[in-house]
């Protein structure tokens, strides 16, 4: 860089010829003293030094004439560099507006909340708090989702640079490939997340499918396994990644299932014990007539009030008086019979009354000749 | 038996009309004044910023707790109340 010294008598004469070489001042034929050197020196290159601060009259000019021409070529050389920079500092921007999520307007906040799918209802004084909380949320939740579509710039911004004639093109070929493999790893994550639903839906289709084939609950404890396995085996075919989340829907299936099983378990045997393995025994009834036991009518009645003793035991649901389904079965209820009783009982009364005519008191003979009676006797 | 409290099932029994916002389920005499002094001293009120926020019931139990300071079971009576009474009137 020459110096446009003001003083160029410092410099020694060597220096001051190889400064006038550089900036195209002819020099005099032969070894000449110094002071023609300065002298040359002062004519071309100081003179030269003058327009140059003329021109930048910002530059204040106490200080050196070293900074005007680094800042003019700085300036030139930035350029294209500023250029190449601005595409990546666009997508930068945007997500420092995104950060601060309070910064955003009303309607852009709208914007940002119909991105990562939300309806949100309209933003007011009262709800604007509550959506930049869900915003945030959703950021936190999926910047994987969200910005696929930021990545392709940034992608295009580092070819771009690479066309300017960058250099140190060998450092950024790692970095071109870490974005576009982050971009398939993002393309295989939707997919997953839109593939879930329709694996769900399939599996509750073969599901209810099976239900309605087995209606034996004793099948049922097979099926389900049964399922489980195939669809291992069915999901392997399509991409390598799903079975590990398979392993959550199977199971979310499985206790549908389970659910699904005790309702229609209910509903086919609605009196049957409900235990935790299903298995359910029940006190063995006597045989009458067999090995010699005699049959009684009392008998008969026993084994309906056992066998409802015995059920609600277990079900806290069924009735709490197990006399009811007893009284119940019986062919006269009990307080027809006492109805009956009291009206026998009333008729025999009212019989004995019309019987005794007499209209003198019955103990009147007692009254009047007791000794009398005593004699007799 | 469901889980509803006797106030959750007195108000979506019939219309709320004025009734005043100590009525909904969940909220007491505490919550109630908190939302009050901010404005929603109806249940109606309440009821619009319900609906506001498209009846999401966990939106509202976020601006629930924001704004009186409700826990979760709180402002999990008052959505659920809100919500069954827009289901039987709305």
């Amino acid at each position: 860089m020459p110096e446009f010294l003001a003083d160029p008598s410092v410099l020694t004469k060597e220096k001051l010829k190889s400064e006038l070489i550089a900036n195209n001042v002819s020099l005099p034929g032969g070894e000449q003293r110094k002071d023609v050197y300065v002298q040359l020196y002062l004519q071309h290159l100081t003179a030269r030094n003058a327009p140059a601060a003329l021109a930048q009259p910002d530059f204040s000019s106490d200080e050196e004439r070293e900074p005007t021409p680094l800042g003019a070529r700085s300036r030139g050389g930035a350029a294209p560099g500023r250029k190449a920079t601005k595409k990546t500092d666009k997508p930068r921007l945007e997500e420092k507006d995104d950060l601060d999520v309070t910064e955003l307007s009303n309607e852009d906040l709208q914007e940002q909340l119909v991105k990562y799918g939300v309806t949100p209802g309209p933003i007011l004084a009262t709800t604007r708090k509550i959506y930049e909380k869900k915003l945030q949320k959703m950021k936190e939740q999926g910047p994987e989702l969200g910005s696929s579509t930021l990545l392709p710039t940034v992608s295009s911004s580092a070819e771009n640079t690479k066309q300017n004639g960058n250099n140190d093109s060998d450092q950024y070929s790692d970095n071109e490939e870490d974005p576009k493999v982050e971009f398939r790893l993002e393309k295989r994550e939707p997919l997953k997340a839109k593939t879930k639903t329709p694996v769900t839906l399939k599996q509750r289709r073969v599901v209810e499918h099976n239900q309605v084939v087995n209606r034996v609950p004793g099948n049922f404890k097979h099926a389900a396994p049964t399922l489980s396995i195939s669809e291992f085996s069915d999901l392997p075919r399509r991409t390598p990644k799903k079975p590990l989340m398979t392993a959550e829907v199977v199971e979310k299936t499985l206790a549908e299932e389970r659910r699904v099983e005790r309702d229609i378990l209910k509903e086919m045997f609605p009196y049957e014990v409900s235990t935790p393995t299903g298995i359910s025994a029940s006190c063995r009834r006597p045989i009458k007539g067999a090995a010699g036991r005699p049959i009684e009518l009392s008998d008969f009645r026993m084994e309906e009030s056992f066998s409802s003793k015995y059920v609600s035991k277990y079900v806290p649901l069924a009735d709490d008086k197990p006399e009811k389904p007893v009284t119940k079965k019986r062919s006269i209820p009990m307080w027809i019979k006492i109805l009956l009783f009291v009206v026998v009982s009333v008729f025999l009364f009212v019989v004995y009354q019309s019987m005794e005519t007499n209209q003198g008191n019955p103990f009147s003979k007692y009254l009047g000749v007791p000794e009398a009676k005593i004699q007799a006797d | 038996m469901s889980s509803t409290s006797q106030k959750h099932r007195d108000f979506v029994a019939e219309p709320m009309g004025e009734k005043p916002v100590g009525s909904l389920a969940g909220i007491g005499d505490v919550l109630g004044k908190k939302l009050a002094d901010k404005g929603f001293d109806k249940a109606y009120v309440v009821l619009g910023q319900f609906l506001v926020l498209k009846k999401d019931e966990e939106l509202f139990r976020e601006w629930l707790k924001d704004t009186c300071g409700a826990n979760a079971k709180q402002s999990r009576d008052c959505s659920g109340c809100l919500r069954e009474w827009c289901d039987a009137f709305l």
